[in-house]
């Protein structure tokens, strides 16, 4: 996974040709135990329009650059609802890229604490997932699972743009089993 | 002839039934903020088409609104709540005085007075990006609002009353035929409720993260979000009014303003406040004082 090679469909195709296959256009829908009422609107609500708070930790800006392919034209996150909102107070799925730096690291837990119920965190990068090749140094902090409750990793150096809305993906699926469980 | 008699039929809908004249304008309310929803969610997706996108479905503001009214309630104070509830229901009420025909100076000054609660709201809580966003949010109320004013000026004058039912009753031919550059100046405020550049600027993305609405999270954006879907339908319904007494040219011309508004938002970049203000204060005010004069020398 860590190249993304599994995701063909997904992986750009060459310059001048017809572009990305969409893939799959609907997201990934768990079966709820009680079909309709409040809690059912509520997960199919989120899943479809979950804004994005991308926070880079420091790295060397390989993974935001590939959010911001997926935020893009060619793989259009916004088919899926998804924005990028920049604010910690409307976003649903924090996207963390980079190794968890002395100087972040409070800022990453504020922007955690400043999210509204129901939230998920998505770890991008081997980086942020493990420390990477930042390992051993004097400033590090990381790995991101002492500081946050993460709920899916997405490794690689650096995931590519289809890797990451499968992470979002997974993500968004994942929390919408919570839902399940508990209703 | 026979589309001439389905358009007195259709204009003359106070009579279809007992009580039309109260049941078919509450209707009208109810469906107002779903249209807006309609129209900000098929101009996410025609803007994305425009760019090559696929772009979101229809329903999606929707699903925006669904979502946020079941996030947790998250807020710094409460007058930021009440702000947001009078933004909302000051919205609601010019929407209930255009449906029920009142006085067109009442409802400029109801409209100015929610965009006030949204800033209000803005200074109400402590982040720096919401007082810039609410200073900005002023000089686009006073930069728009004061078009708005000189096209409710010149649709009294020009029918010597300022209450709406009077107003329509003495429409003969459509008053786009005696008030073209007010029009103009609607399509000018269309374009600045749609936070469409180049004067997008309170909301101004990934400049002052949300503007205004920073602070506000889950169902008090929510609120923010159904009285703009509102503040669209009821400018729809003002544009519509230059067209009353033929409904199918007042349905294509809004379909052409609302493609007009989508081009322009994406061929532009967004300027500052002060081009704003150039913008607003000649060309606007040039447009919306003309053709106040016309009327007042023509009539």
């Amino acid at each position: 996974m860590s190249n993304g090679n599994e995701m063909k469909g997904m992986s750009p195709t060459k310059e001048g040709t017809t572009g990305p296959s969409p893939g799959n256009p609907t997201l990934t829908v768990l079966k709820l135990k009680h079909k309709g009422g409040a809690k059912y609107v509520r997960g199919m609500a989120t899943l479809r329009s979950p804004w994005v708070l991308h926070f880079d930790t420091g790295g060397c800006n390989g993974c935001p650059i590939e959010i911001l392919a997926a935020l893009a034209p060619r793989y259009d996150l916004e088919r899926f609802g998804i924005v990028n909102k920049g604010n910690p107070k409307m976003a649903d799925v924090l996207l963390v890229t980079g190794t968890v730096t002395a100087g972040c690291k409070d800022v990453l837990i504020n922007l955690y604490n400043q999210m509204a119920e129901p939230k998920v965190v998505v770890a991008i990068g081997s980086c942020c997932c493990d420390k990477g090749v930042f390992d051993q140094c004097y400033n590090v902090r990381g790995p991101i699972y002492k500081i946050l409750p993460v709920d899916v990793y997405v490794p690689g150096c650096a995931p590519r743009p289809g890797t990451i809305i499968e992470g979002v993906k997974k993500a968004l699926a994942l929390w919408q089993a919570k839902l399940a469980g508990e209703a | 002839m026979g589309g001439v008699d389905l358009m007195t039929l259709i204009n003359d809908y106070p009579n279809w039934f007992p009580f039309a004249n109260i049941i078919i304008p509450v209707i009208v309310l109810i469906l107002l903020p779903f249209i807006g929803l309609l129209v900000l969610g098929i101009d996410r997706k025609v803007s994305a088409r425009m760019q090559n996108r696929i772009g979101p479905p229809v329903l999606q503001p929707f699903y925006d609104l669904a979502k946020l009214f079941s996030k947790q309630e998250l807020y710094t104070n409460t007058s930021m709540l009440v702000f947001a509830y009078a933004h909302l229901g000051f919205m609601f009420t010019t929407a209930i005085f255009l449906v029920f025909r009142q006085d067109i100076i009442v409802i400029f000054f109801t409209l100015t007075l929610s965009m006030i609660f949204l800033v209000l709201g803005a200074f109400s809580t402590p982040s720096p990006y919401s007082y810039l966003g609410g200073y900005r949010e002023l000089i686009k109320i006073l930069c728009i609002e004061t078009l708005f004013l000189f096209v409710m000026l010149t649709l009294g004058v020009n029918a010597k009353t300022f209450l709406l039912s009077e107003v329509i009753d003495k429409i003969n031919t459509p008053l786009i035929i005696r008030m073209p550059l007010s029009f103009v100046a609607m399509i000018i405020i269309f374009l600045v409720a749609m936070e469409k550049t180049p004067f997008n600027i309170p909301g101004a993305h990934s400049e002052i993260v949300q503007g205004p609405l920073t602070d506000y999270s889950g169902r008090w954006y929510g609120l923010f979000k159904l009285s703009h879907a509102l503040e669209i339908g009821i400018l729809l319904m003002i544009m519509y009014l230059f067209f009353v007494p033929n409904p199918i040219l007042g349905i294509i011309m809004l379909v052409v303003s609302f493609l007009v508004v989508v081009t322009i938002g994406n061929t532009t970049t967004r300027t500052t406040y002060k081009g704003l203000f150039k913008f607003s204060f000649t060309v606007g005010i040039a447009l919306v004082l003309i053709n106040l004069i016309a009327v007042v020398v023509f009539s």
